[in-house]
Protein backbone atom coordinates (compact mmCIF):
# COMPACT_ATOMS: atom_id res chain seq x y z
CA UNK A 1 0.00 0.00 0.00
CA UNK A 2 1.40 3.27 -0.74
CA UNK A 3 2.25 5.33 2.01
CA UNK A 4 2.49 8.71 -0.24
CA UNK A 5 -1.02 9.48 0.20
CA UNK A 6 -1.79 12.50 1.55
CA UNK A 7 -4.39 12.17 4.32
CA UNK A 8 -6.55 15.07 4.36
CA UNK A 9 -9.84 15.52 6.36
CA UNK A 10 -11.39 15.71 2.96
CA UNK A 11 -10.02 12.62 1.96
CA UNK A 12 -10.94 10.65 5.43
CA UNK A 13 -14.61 11.85 4.34
CA UNK A 14 -14.30 9.94 0.79
CA UNK A 15 -12.70 7.30 2.26
CA UNK A 16 -15.60 7.04 5.10
CA UNK A 17 -18.33 7.54 2.30
CA UNK A 18 -17.13 4.37 0.60
CA UNK A 19 -16.90 2.16 3.41
CA UNK A 20 -20.76 3.10 4.13
CA UNK A 21 -21.46 0.70 0.97
CA UNK A 22 -17.98 -1.15 0.71
CA UNK A 23 -18.70 -3.34 -2.68
CA UNK A 24 -21.12 -0.97 -4.31
CA UNK A 25 -19.96 1.30 -7.27
CA UNK A 26 -20.69 4.71 -6.57
CA UNK A 27 -21.44 8.16 -8.41
CA UNK A 28 -19.56 11.27 -8.58
CA UNK A 29 -22.50 13.44 -7.13
CA UNK A 30 -24.02 10.64 -4.48
CA UNK A 31 -20.41 11.14 -2.86
CA UNK A 32 -20.22 14.72 -3.74
CA UNK A 33 -24.06 15.07 -2.29
CA UNK A 34 -23.30 13.01 0.87
CA UNK A 35 -20.02 14.07 1.96
CA UNK A 36 -20.66 17.98 1.31
CA UNK A 37 -17.61 18.22 -1.07
CA UNK A 38 -17.53 20.51 -4.26
CA UNK A 39 -16.79 18.36 -7.18
CA UNK A 40 -13.78 21.32 -7.49
CA UNK A 41 -12.64 19.20 -3.95
CA UNK A 42 -13.76 15.77 -4.62
CA UNK A 43 -12.27 15.02 -8.17
CA UNK A 44 -8.73 15.24 -7.16
CA UNK A 45 -9.33 13.55 -4.15
CA UNK A 46 -10.92 10.29 -6.43
CA UNK A 47 -7.72 11.02 -9.49
CA UNK A 48 -5.32 10.40 -6.50
CA UNK A 49 -7.16 7.78 -4.80
CA UNK A 50 -7.56 5.90 -8.41
CA UNK A 51 -3.35 6.99 -9.10
CA UNK A 52 -2.49 4.98 -6.22
CA UNK A 53 -4.47 2.03 -7.38
CA UNK A 54 -7.30 2.34 -4.11
CA UNK A 55 -10.08 3.36 -6.47
CA UNK A 56 -11.45 1.50 -9.64
CA UNK A 57 -13.36 2.96 -12.27
CA UNK A 58 -15.85 2.41 -14.79
CA UNK A 59 -18.14 3.70 -16.85
CA UNK A 60 -22.05 2.17 -16.66
CA UNK A 61 -23.48 0.32 -19.42
CA UNK A 62 -25.75 2.85 -21.51
CA UNK A 63 -29.44 2.56 -20.85
CA UNK A 64 -31.29 4.40 -23.55
CA UNK A 65 -32.08 7.92 -23.09
CA UNK A 66 -29.59 8.47 -20.43
CA UNK A 67 -25.55 9.17 -20.89
CA UNK A 68 -23.83 6.12 -19.32
CA UNK A 69 -22.33 7.47 -16.09
CA UNK A 70 -18.32 7.09 -14.49
CA UNK A 71 -18.80 4.80 -11.50
CA UNK A 72 -16.62 4.26 -8.42
CA UNK A 73 -15.56 1.86 -6.11
CA UNK A 74 -12.52 0.77 -3.53
CA UNK A 75 -9.94 -2.01 -4.58
CA UNK A 76 -9.41 -4.40 -2.11
CA UNK A 77 -6.30 -2.25 -0.98
CA UNK A 78 -8.42 0.80 -1.40
CA UNK A 79 -10.52 -1.33 1.53
CA UNK A 80 -7.96 -1.82 3.63
CA UNK A 81 -6.80 1.53 3.74
CA UNK A 82 -9.60 2.81 4.03
CA UNK A 83 -10.96 1.06 7.53
CA UNK A 84 -7.53 1.57 8.13
CA UNK A 85 -6.92 5.58 8.34
CA UNK A 86 -10.73 5.67 9.46
CA UNK A 87 -10.19 3.90 12.46
CA UNK A 88 -6.70 5.67 13.14
CA UNK A 89 -9.29 8.68 13.12
CA UNK A 90 -11.71 7.27 15.41
CA UNK A 91 -9.09 5.85 17.98
CA UNK A 92 -7.16 9.30 17.66
CA UNK A 93 -10.68 11.53 18.26
CA UNK A 94 -11.67 9.10 21.65
CA UNK A 95 -8.11 9.58 23.06
CA UNK A 96 -9.07 13.16 22.46
CA UNK A 97 -10.58 14.42 25.83
CA UNK A 98 -13.71 16.60 25.52
CA UNK A 99 -13.56 20.51 25.73
CA UNK A 100 -9.74 20.02 25.04
CA UNK A 101 -8.86 18.51 28.43
CA UNK A 102 -7.35 19.47 31.73
CA UNK A 103 -4.23 20.29 29.38
CA UNK A 104 -5.02 23.63 28.65
CA UNK A 105 -5.48 25.07 31.82
CA UNK B 1 -33.79 23.85 -20.64
CA UNK B 2 -33.08 26.42 -18.67
CA UNK B 3 -30.13 29.19 -19.68
CA UNK B 4 -28.00 28.50 -16.30
CA UNK B 5 -27.89 24.31 -17.06
CA UNK B 6 -27.17 25.51 -20.45
CA UNK B 7 -24.20 27.27 -19.36
CA UNK B 8 -23.06 24.42 -16.61
CA UNK B 9 -23.57 21.85 -19.80
CA UNK B 10 -21.16 24.69 -22.04
CA UNK B 11 -18.73 24.75 -19.47
CA UNK B 12 -18.53 21.27 -18.85
CA UNK B 13 -18.16 20.28 -22.78
CA UNK B 14 -15.44 23.02 -22.92
CA UNK B 15 -12.92 21.54 -19.49
CA UNK B 16 -13.84 17.81 -21.15
CA UNK B 17 -12.71 19.58 -23.96
CA UNK B 18 -9.53 21.15 -22.68
CA UNK B 19 -8.67 18.33 -20.11
CA UNK B 20 -5.33 17.29 -20.39
CA UNK B 21 -5.11 13.34 -21.93
CA UNK B 22 -4.69 11.58 -18.85
CA UNK B 23 -7.99 13.17 -17.12
CA UNK B 24 -10.09 13.41 -20.03
CA UNK B 25 -12.51 10.25 -18.40
CA UNK B 26 -12.49 12.26 -14.90
CA UNK B 27 -13.68 15.31 -16.89
CA UNK B 28 -15.86 12.76 -19.08
CA UNK B 29 -17.14 11.58 -15.98
CA UNK B 30 -17.67 15.27 -14.38
CA UNK B 31 -19.25 16.47 -17.56
CA UNK B 32 -22.23 13.48 -17.17
CA UNK B 33 -23.03 14.26 -13.72
CA UNK B 34 -24.26 17.17 -14.93
CA UNK B 35 -27.24 15.46 -16.63
CA UNK B 36 -28.29 13.86 -12.87
CA UNK B 37 -28.16 16.86 -10.62
CA UNK B 38 -31.27 18.53 -10.20
CA UNK B 39 -30.97 21.79 -9.29
CA UNK B 40 -29.88 24.52 -12.30
CA UNK B 41 -27.51 26.35 -10.07
CA UNK B 42 -25.89 23.59 -8.55
CA UNK B 43 -25.23 21.81 -11.67
CA UNK B 44 -23.81 25.31 -12.78
CA UNK B 45 -21.87 25.08 -9.21
CA UNK B 46 -20.57 21.29 -10.35
CA UNK B 47 -19.36 22.85 -14.06
CA UNK B 48 -17.59 25.28 -12.35
CA UNK B 49 -15.83 23.21 -9.65
CA UNK B 50 -14.56 20.84 -12.95
CA UNK B 51 -12.51 23.05 -14.12
CA UNK B 52 -9.92 22.07 -11.37
CA UNK B 53 -9.36 19.04 -13.18
CA UNK B 54 -7.53 21.86 -15.74
CA UNK B 55 -4.74 22.13 -13.59
CA UNK B 56 -4.15 18.58 -13.49
CA UNK B 57 -2.30 18.40 -16.64
CA UNK B 58 -0.97 14.26 -17.28
CA UNK B 59 -0.19 12.42 -20.20
CA UNK B 60 -2.77 9.15 -21.29
CA UNK B 61 -2.14 6.21 -18.82
CA UNK B 62 0.44 3.39 -19.70
CA UNK B 63 -1.80 0.37 -19.71
CA UNK B 64 0.78 -2.00 -19.98
CA UNK B 65 4.11 -1.86 -20.25
CA UNK B 66 4.82 -3.11 -24.00
CA UNK B 67 3.60 0.70 -24.73
CA UNK B 68 6.65 1.99 -23.08
CA UNK B 69 8.97 2.12 -26.20
CA UNK B 70 6.84 4.01 -28.07
CA UNK B 71 6.38 6.62 -24.88
CA UNK B 72 9.91 6.49 -24.72
CA UNK B 73 10.52 7.28 -28.41
CA UNK B 74 7.63 9.76 -28.39
CA UNK B 75 9.30 11.79 -24.89
CA UNK B 76 13.13 11.56 -26.26
CA UNK B 77 11.59 13.42 -29.87
CA UNK B 78 10.02 16.16 -27.89
CA UNK B 79 13.16 16.81 -25.29
CA UNK B 80 15.14 16.76 -28.35
CA UNK B 81 13.17 19.56 -29.92
CA UNK B 82 12.80 21.21 -26.73
CA UNK B 83 16.03 21.60 -25.83
CA UNK B 84 16.50 23.07 -29.60
CA UNK B 85 14.25 25.71 -28.44
CA UNK B 86 16.02 25.65 -25.29
CA UNK B 87 19.41 26.48 -26.86
CA UNK B 88 17.44 29.19 -28.96
CA UNK B 89 15.54 31.01 -26.00
CA UNK B 90 18.85 31.27 -24.41
CA UNK B 91 20.28 32.96 -27.46
CA UNK B 92 17.98 35.74 -27.76
CA UNK B 93 18.17 35.96 -23.82
CA UNK B 94 21.86 36.11 -24.22
CA UNK B 95 21.68 38.58 -26.97
CA UNK B 96 19.41 40.95 -24.85
CA UNK B 97 21.50 40.21 -21.66
CA UNK B 98 24.57 41.48 -23.16
CA UNK B 99 22.72 44.82 -24.97
CA UNK B 100 21.74 45.56 -21.70
CA UNK B 101 25.34 44.95 -19.94
CA UNK B 102 26.42 47.07 -22.75
CA UNK B 103 23.99 49.81 -22.00
CA UNK B 104 24.08 50.05 -18.42
CA UNK B 105 28.03 49.33 -18.20
CA UNK B 106 28.87 51.61 -20.72
CA UNK B 107 26.67 54.69 -21.02
CA UNK B 108 24.49 55.09 -17.46
CA UNK B 109 27.20 53.43 -14.86
CA UNK B 110 24.38 54.10 -12.19
CA UNK B 111 25.72 51.24 -8.89
CA UNK B 112 22.53 49.81 -9.10
CA UNK B 113 22.15 49.32 -12.14
CA UNK B 114 25.64 47.75 -12.07
CA UNK B 115 24.89 45.27 -9.28
CA UNK B 116 21.89 44.04 -10.73
CA UNK B 117 23.11 43.57 -14.20
CA UNK B 118 26.39 41.73 -12.34
CA UNK B 119 23.46 39.74 -10.72
CA UNK B 120 21.43 38.45 -14.10
CA UNK B 121 24.42 37.54 -15.53
CA UNK B 122 25.94 35.85 -12.74
CA UNK B 123 22.49 34.27 -12.29
CA UNK B 124 21.90 33.68 -15.82
CA UNK B 125 25.71 31.96 -16.66
CA UNK B 126 24.75 28.57 -14.58
CA UNK B 127 21.10 28.39 -15.69
CA UNK B 128 23.42 28.65 -19.35
CA UNK B 129 25.87 26.15 -18.58
CA UNK B 130 23.39 23.56 -17.43
CA UNK B 131 21.44 23.71 -20.43
CA UNK B 132 24.41 23.30 -22.13
CA UNK B 133 25.38 19.93 -20.21
CA UNK B 134 21.87 18.73 -20.47
CA UNK B 135 21.15 19.22 -23.87
CA UNK B 136 24.81 17.28 -24.83
CA UNK B 137 23.56 14.20 -23.57
CA UNK B 138 23.02 11.72 -26.37
CA UNK B 139 19.74 9.48 -25.75
CA UNK B 140 19.95 5.62 -26.76
CA UNK B 141 16.59 3.53 -26.35
CA UNK B 142 17.68 -0.08 -24.94
CA UNK B 143 15.74 -3.01 -26.68
CA UNK B 144 14.33 -5.36 -24.10
CA UNK B 145 11.05 -3.62 -22.69
CA UNK B 146 11.82 -3.39 -18.64
CA UNK B 147 15.74 -1.60 -19.83
CA UNK B 148 13.62 0.96 -22.06
CA UNK B 149 11.40 1.64 -18.67
CA UNK B 150 14.09 1.28 -16.50
CA UNK B 151 16.01 4.04 -18.60
CA UNK B 152 13.07 6.08 -19.37
CA UNK B 153 12.34 6.36 -15.72
CA UNK B 154 15.81 7.41 -15.28
CA UNK B 155 15.79 10.37 -17.79
CA UNK B 156 12.60 11.47 -16.28
CA UNK B 157 14.04 11.76 -12.92
CA UNK B 158 17.23 13.68 -14.30
CA UNK B 159 14.72 15.89 -16.35
CA UNK B 160 12.59 16.59 -13.21
CA UNK B 161 16.14 17.36 -11.50
CA UNK B 162 17.49 19.58 -14.43
CA UNK B 163 14.19 21.52 -14.82
CA UNK B 164 12.56 21.40 -11.54
CA UNK B 165 15.20 21.26 -9.21
CA UNK B 166 16.74 24.04 -6.32
CA UNK B 167 19.10 25.34 -9.27
CA UNK B 168 16.85 26.74 -11.02
CA UNK B 169 14.41 27.80 -8.49
CA UNK B 170 17.46 29.60 -7.04
CA UNK B 171 18.43 31.21 -10.48
CA UNK B 172 15.25 32.06 -11.20
CA UNK B 173 14.58 33.80 -7.63
CA UNK B 174 18.43 35.48 -8.13
CA UNK B 175 17.24 37.10 -11.54
CA UNK B 176 14.16 37.81 -9.99
CA UNK B 177 15.59 40.13 -7.17
CA UNK B 178 18.00 41.28 -9.61
CA UNK B 179 15.29 42.90 -12.18
CA UNK B 180 13.93 44.39 -8.76
CA UNK B 181 17.05 46.02 -8.00
CA UNK B 182 17.51 46.88 -11.77
CA UNK B 183 14.03 48.46 -11.14
CA UNK B 184 14.96 50.46 -8.08
CA UNK B 185 18.11 51.71 -9.77
CA UNK B 186 16.11 53.12 -13.14
CA UNK B 187 14.00 55.58 -10.39
CA UNK B 188 17.37 57.26 -10.71
CA UNK B 189 18.28 56.79 -14.19
CA UNK B 190 17.17 58.75 -17.27
CA UNK B 191 17.12 54.58 -19.56
CA UNK B 192 13.98 53.51 -17.07
CA UNK B 193 12.92 51.31 -20.51
CA UNK B 194 15.96 49.49 -19.67
CA UNK B 195 14.61 48.12 -16.49
CA UNK B 196 11.03 48.51 -16.75
CA UNK B 197 9.80 45.69 -14.11
CA UNK B 198 7.28 44.24 -16.66
CA UNK B 199 10.14 42.94 -18.35
CA UNK B 200 10.33 40.13 -16.06
CA UNK B 201 6.91 39.08 -16.28
CA UNK B 202 6.90 36.90 -18.67
CA UNK B 203 9.40 34.63 -16.21
CA UNK B 204 6.54 33.60 -14.80
CA UNK B 205 5.59 31.45 -17.73
CA UNK B 206 8.64 28.81 -17.56
CA UNK B 207 7.34 28.49 -14.02
CA UNK B 208 4.11 27.73 -14.63
CA UNK B 209 5.34 25.42 -16.94
CA UNK B 210 8.04 24.35 -14.52
CA UNK B 211 5.15 23.01 -12.71
CA UNK B 212 2.74 21.35 -15.17
CA UNK B 213 6.02 19.29 -16.83
CA UNK B 214 6.96 18.51 -12.88
CA UNK B 215 3.50 17.04 -12.12
CA UNK B 216 3.02 15.23 -15.45
CA UNK B 217 6.80 13.43 -15.18
CA UNK B 218 5.69 12.49 -11.62
CA UNK B 219 2.67 10.61 -12.82
CA UNK B 220 4.45 9.22 -15.56
CA UNK B 221 7.24 7.45 -12.94
CA UNK B 222 4.76 6.16 -11.02
CA UNK B 223 3.38 4.70 -13.82
CA UNK B 224 6.96 3.29 -14.56
CA UNK B 225 7.77 1.95 -11.44
CA UNK B 226 4.42 -0.18 -11.23
CA UNK B 227 4.68 -1.75 -15.02
CA UNK B 228 8.49 -2.43 -14.01
CA UNK B 229 7.60 -3.92 -10.66
CA UNK B 230 4.82 -6.19 -12.38
CA UNK B 231 6.66 -7.30 -15.82
CA UNK B 232 10.24 -8.25 -13.07
CA UNK B 233 7.61 -10.13 -11.49
CA UNK B 234 6.19 -11.43 -14.94
CA UNK B 235 9.75 -12.10 -15.81
CA UNK B 236 10.64 -14.28 -12.99
CA UNK B 237 7.41 -16.42 -12.64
Amino acid sequence: MNLKMRRSPQTLLVLAEFLQAEREWRYGYDISRNTGLKSGTLYPILMRLAEHKLLETSWETAVEGRPPRHMYKLTNDGLRYARTQVAEVRVAAMGEPAFGGAGGL
Amino acid sequence: MTLVRRKALEISGWVTWLASPGCKEWAQGLEREVAFIDSDWRALGWALGSMRVLLDRREAPLRSIFEVPAVAKKYFEKRRSQIALTYLMCSIYGIGLSLVVFTVLSIHRYPMDCLSTCLIVMASSPMFYRTWRYGRVVVVQPDNVIDCAVYLRSEMQRDIEFNCGWPTWASFALIWFSFALADLGAKGSNAAWVHDSRLSLPMLTPLINIHFHRQKLECRIDELTTLIATGIEGARL
